[in-house]
């Protein structure tokens, strides 16, 4: 089961979202996570440590943790899985869309073996967000009410 | 302009392995911690730390950098009360980091294009067992 470690520039509510929608899933913020310790410290202390406790990080920041995960891969040094998040497809300001794209990534392939995985999350661009079709079928939806109903409209 | 200083034996030694671990020559490592030094006295917040991705302006008490404040900035339009509020942070560190990033606007942008450059097909290329993944969207009803 994936359990996750949620990198200091996530929004803690994005914990509280996926423990909400996803039962029993073990989800920590890092402010959080033993006691907000590692708040602070160097990315290969924490991932480090994610290790131990089989935690997958979740993070944006590909800048400054790829080049430690490469070169724990040329020395053999395992981890416990970090999932990058594609800014361009999923704002980091929107958490509601971070929680469903990972609740999705926990529910899809639920045989994966996390340690060392490597994922690159993104939205898929092709189709309008849900909640949006949503809006727009009830903005539709007025003038439909007023055809049936004129009265109703003044 | 040429400033000479006399310093302790001591401190002249761990300036050069300081250099060399950087690849900088002892005067630049030199320019480099009196400029950061100024930038700390002048700028509430702001740390230096080394990172995998090089010598970077950061934040105090937190593991993230300047750039990353100001990519979350970005990401809520410009309000720094919902980055504070997204942090969990007083919004007086979010305010020091634009602060930062507009006294600097060239290093930041610059660290910002950098991030942005490392792209799916350049995370391949150094970490080859990336997989990308798009959860399905849940069915329109």
């Amino acid at each position: 089961m994936l359990r996750l470690l949620l990198d200091e520039g996530i929004s803690p509510a994005v914990a509280m979202g996926l423990r909400r929608r996803c039962h029993g899933m073990e989800v920590f913020a890092m402010a959080e996570w033993e006691g907000g310790n590692f708040v602070g410290l160097p990315d290969s202390v924490c991932l480090r440590e994610a290790a131990v406790h089989e935690l997958t990080l979740v993070t944006y920041d590909r800048g400054a943790i790829s080049p430690v995960l490469k070169e724990w891969m040329e020395e053999g040094i395992t981890h416990g899985g970090v999932i990058f998040v594609d800014e361009k497809t999923i704002s980091p300001a929107e958490t509601g869309q971070l929680v469903s794209a990972l609740a999705g990534l926990a529910k899809e392939p639920g045989d994966w073996e996390w340690t060392n995985r490597i994922s690159f999350l993104r939205d898929r661009c092709d189709t309008a967000f849900p909640i949006t079709s949503k809006l727009q079928n009830r903005k539709r939806s007025l003038p439909d009410l007023r055809r049936r109903w004129p009265d109703n409209s003044r | 302009m040429v400033v000479s200083m006399r310093l302790p034996t001591e401190s002249a030694k761990r300036l050069r392995r300081m250099a060399n671990r950087h690849g900088w020559t002892p005067s630049d490592a030199c320019a480099r911690l009196v400029e950061e030094g100024l930038r700390r006295t002048e700028f509430a917040f702001i740390d230096f730390r080394d990172t995998p991705a090089g010598r970077q302006a950061c934040i105090q008490a937190s593991s993230l950098a300047v750039w990353e404040v100001m990519q979350l900035v970005r990401a809520y339009k410009g309000d720094a009360a919902a980055v504070a509020k997204h942090l969990a942070w007083p919004l007086v560190k979010v305010q020091a980091a634009l602060h930062y990033a507009e006294a600097f606007p060239k290093e930041i942008n610059e660290v910002l294009a950098d991030h942005h450059a490392l792209d799916l097909v350049a995370l391949k290329h150094m970490l080859p067992q990336t997989v990308e993944f798009a959860p399905k969207r849940p069915e329109r009803r």
